[in-house]
């Protein structure tokens, strides 16, 4: 079992661990934006980068991301050096450039004492950080591959393909709920879900009319889990009530020819 | 390992377990986010708290896309890791008795009963124990219907 010693403190990790992994086990914050438990790391945004020293190396060290490199017994790591603070606070500078009226990168950005970016910031620019969450969660995690990248360099931009409404999309909108600056856009009513362009059916309530899900993330998970087409005919609150009638029947039997409920109880 | 158990018969629809299940987890008294909804029939005059039955096979667990629902074996209580949920809400409708829950304000957002980590409130302020948390005997299940002395296992 390695261990390392992060902030003066010896953790025992499991092989294959990242150090994002042990610092999240162990409740040590390192601040990330385009990390998600749910899907492989990547390592685009640099912000969990961590300094990095080695008993074994001759007097040097190194910055690498948190998020990927893999932990080796005796390696050594400072979270909060000042090099790292100045490292994060950099490419925090650079988003800020990027995302001028962000909230959510303005606010980190203070926690690093930048107010205002030192480059040029973008004029007429969205809240996109390109960490790319969006792209993987529909990828690895639904499996859909709806979205993905287009362009390279300064033009690269998050795309539907061929930028038309993607035909993969199931409109889940996990990519709108993973997006750290809030940047996809979900419009929502109580029969329709306009997202990525794309007008999705929602499934209405048999009983009450209320939505949660759209047509085409039912069907996804009708197949992908074999279940009967109108397993989510009835929403949340109606099945509730259909428990309830069971249930209040149940405890309201009576013992032929007894007075007295029986006790039922359900667990 | 203690279950909590639910009586119907002993509810009086005072929602003291809704507020104070709701107060636990959001340090506001409001009905939505309670975990625990109780549902009134007037032509029995009877009501019915409803929570998470934290199943052996949950089908929730089953039909989350990145894993995010597990189960805590100590506890016997089914749990959501928030740093694994992408809020695709597949889990809400998955839930055959509706005990996963929306919260209103963030979309995508999911709750459920997680037996407050081993005191649940609920059970703590019910002043009629329709809802407690107890042993169960050794034959139990997690599910069970008890009907006298008998025990039949449920699912």
């Amino acid at each position: 079992m390695p261990e390392i010693i992060v902030d003066g403190r010896r953790l025992r990790c499991d092989e294959g661990e990242t150090i994002l992994d042990v610092c999240g086990r162990n409740k040590i914050k390192v601040p990330t934006l385009c990390y998600h438990e749910a899907v492989e790391s990547w390592g685009g945004c640099r912000l969990c980068m961590v300094e990095i020293s080695h008993p074994k190396w001759p007097g040097w060290k190194d910055w690498v991301t948190a998020c990927l490199y893999p932990v080796r017994d005796g390696l050594v790591v400072g979270t909060g050096t000042p090099r790292v603070r100045r490292l994060r606070a950099t490419v925090l500078d650079l988003l800020l450039a990027r995302c001028p009226n962000s909230d959510v990168i303005r606010s980190l950005a203070a926690e690093y004492g930048i107010e205002e970016t030192s480059y040029q910031p973008r004029e007429d620019g969205d809240n996109c950080i390109l960490c790319g969450l969006c792209v993987r969660v529909c990828a690895e995690v639904i499996g859909a591959n709806a979205i993905g990248t287009a362009g390279r360099g300064t033009s690269k931009e998050i795309s539907e393909p061929l930028k038309e409404p993607p035909a993969d999309c199931i409109g889940c909108a996990a990519c709108a709920y993973v997006c750290p600056t809030n940047v996809i856009m979900v419009l929502q009513s109580r029969t329709q879900r306009i997202i990525w362009d794309r007008s999705f059916d929602m499934v209405v309530c048999k009983q009450c009319g209320k939505s949660h899900i759209t047509v085409a993330q039912r069907d996804w998970l009708v197949k992908r889990n074999d279940l009967p087409a109108d397993y989510y005919d009835l929403c949340d609150e109606c099945k509730r009530k259909v428990v309830a009638n069971t249930q209040k029947n149940l405890a309201s039997m009576k013992y032929p020819g007894e007075d007295d409920l029986f006790d039922i109880d359900y667990i | 390992m203690k279950q909590l158990v639910i009586k119907p018969q002993l509810c009086t629809n005072c929602h003291i377990c809704e507020l104070a299940c709701s107060f636990k987890h959001s340090s506001e008294f409001s009905l939505a986010h309670s975990r625990v909804r109780t549902i009134y029939h007037p032509e029995d005059d009877l009501t019915v708290p409803e929570i998470c039955l934290q199943c052996v096979d949950a089908a929730c667990m089953k039909s989350c896309p990145s894993k995010a629902i597990y189960v805590d074996d100590d506890l016997g209580c089914v749990l959501v890791n928030y740093s694994r949920c992408v809020g695709c809400l597949s889990c809400v409708g998955a839930c055959p008795f509706g005990n996963m829950l929306q919260d209103a304000g963030k979309v995508g957002h999911v709750f459920k009963c997680d037996l407050c980590g081993g005191d649940p409130v609920c059970a703590r302020f019910c002043p009629t124990g329709a809802l407690t948390y107890v042993e169960i005997g050794p034959l139990a299940g997690r599910q069970q219907i008890v009907l006298e002395e008998e025990e039949v296992k449920v699912g």
